[in-house]
């Protein structure tokens, strides 16, 4: 059945929130449901994606190869989004993405999103808004994150802490949870 | 160089139909500002975006120990476009390097374009949400970088490239 505009408000009320109800009706249109199943690879590291997925049922394990080593930064729940960066260039992805368990994502192409932008440029310029406000959130929690070892004179010196630290603002530049 | 001519020379909006061009160069206001203005500060909220007409800003961040120089803009260059759409703090100061003459739009008239002129808004939306995505890529790549390091000297000076 078709995701209705309250449900996906409710689902991802982030990426609603600078838009209205009229242009998430025509977002809706071009969105896919696609079924995933666990262990499969959604976004592969190095290489791009032009695709911007919504997660709607079941978890997601984001994960980089950091000198060889698989390096588990986080997971992604219900509710969580994944590929905005890569979604309308070319540029290689930074981590690899798989499946947990069994997931319902809504999947928004690179051409569906032109589709869109082609045949209603007001809903994709709302959707543009509700994903820069998205994307500046993670920056900013991110950066809040950092300014303590680019501005302190009292960093601490404990490797084990620096590299905690980094990692958490890796998790909230990507807006992960708690490592699978 | 009138401001159109600006804006049809800056990367953004190069590739603006004119009427939107034009319209958007009626909206902007063109003003000369003194050596050592502070057109942005970090720390504070900023509400405005700049294009430069005629001169140089300089961008900088403040560290512990002094002010890190991260970018250095001339004609015909802009800054302050996501504070358009965002109300946080802005993460860098922009400073006058000489005398400056820039054109700013405010976000409360940003707003009007907005609602008014479908193309231009996707125009701007497009940019914003451009120059976000290489924020966040940066960001990651800093912070994948400073992973690597083994002091702290070293993974300051990763967050700051």
């Amino acid at each position: 059945m078709a995701m209705t505009v309250d449900a996906f408000c409710l689902s991802f009320p982030a990426l609603a929130r600078s838009t209205n109800k009229s242009h998430i009706s025509a977002l809706l249109e071009v969105l896919e449901t696609r079924q995933i199943s666990a262990g499969q690879t959604l976004i592969q590291e190095n290489q791009s994606s032009d695709t911007f997925y919504m997660l709607l049922e079941g978890s997601l394990n984001v994960t980089m190869n950091s000198d060889g080593q698989k390096l588990s930064l986080g997971t992604i729940d219900k509710g969580g989004c994944v590929g905005e960066i890569s979604m309308l260039d070319d540029a290689p992805e930074a981590a690899t993405v798989t499946a947990n368990k069994d997931c319902t994502v809504l999947a928004l192409s690179e051409e569906n999103f032109w589709k869109l932008d082609k045949q209603n440029p007001a809903a994709s310029t709302g959707f543009l808004r509700s994903l820069s406000h998205f994307m500046s959130d993670r920056i900013r929690a991110a950066t809040e994150l950092l300014l303590p070892l680019i501005e302190s004179t009292d960093v601490p010196a404990d490797s084990a802490v620096l590299s905690e630290m980094l990692t958490n603002a890796y998790a909230n530049l990507y807006g992960l949870g708690e490592k699978a | 160089m009138n401001l159109s001519d600006v804006l049809r020379q800056s990367p953004e909006f190069s590739g603006l139909p004119t009427r939107e061009l034009d319209m958007l160069a009626d909206t902007m206001v063109v003003r000369d500002y003194p050596a050592g203005h502070h057109f942005i500060k970090e720390g504070r909220p900023g509400d405005t975006f700049y294009i430069i007409v005629e001169g140089q800003v300089v961008v900088t961040r403040k560290t512990a120990h002094h002010v890190a120089e991260i970018n250095h803009l001339k004609d015909c260059q802009s800054f302050g476009m996501i504070s358009l759409i965002d109300h946080g703090k802005s993460t860098a100061t922009c400073t006058a390097v000489g005398p400056v003459k820039a054109a700013s739009l405010p976000r409360t008239a940003f707003e009007m374009l907005y609602h008014s002129n479908i193309p231009l808004a996707n125009h701007f939306l497009h940019i914003v949400s451009r120059q976000l995505r290489h924020d966040m890529r940066n960001l990651a790549n800093q912070i994948r970088t400073a992973m690597t390091q083994d002091s702290s000297d070293e993974i300051k000076n990763a967050l700051l490239k």
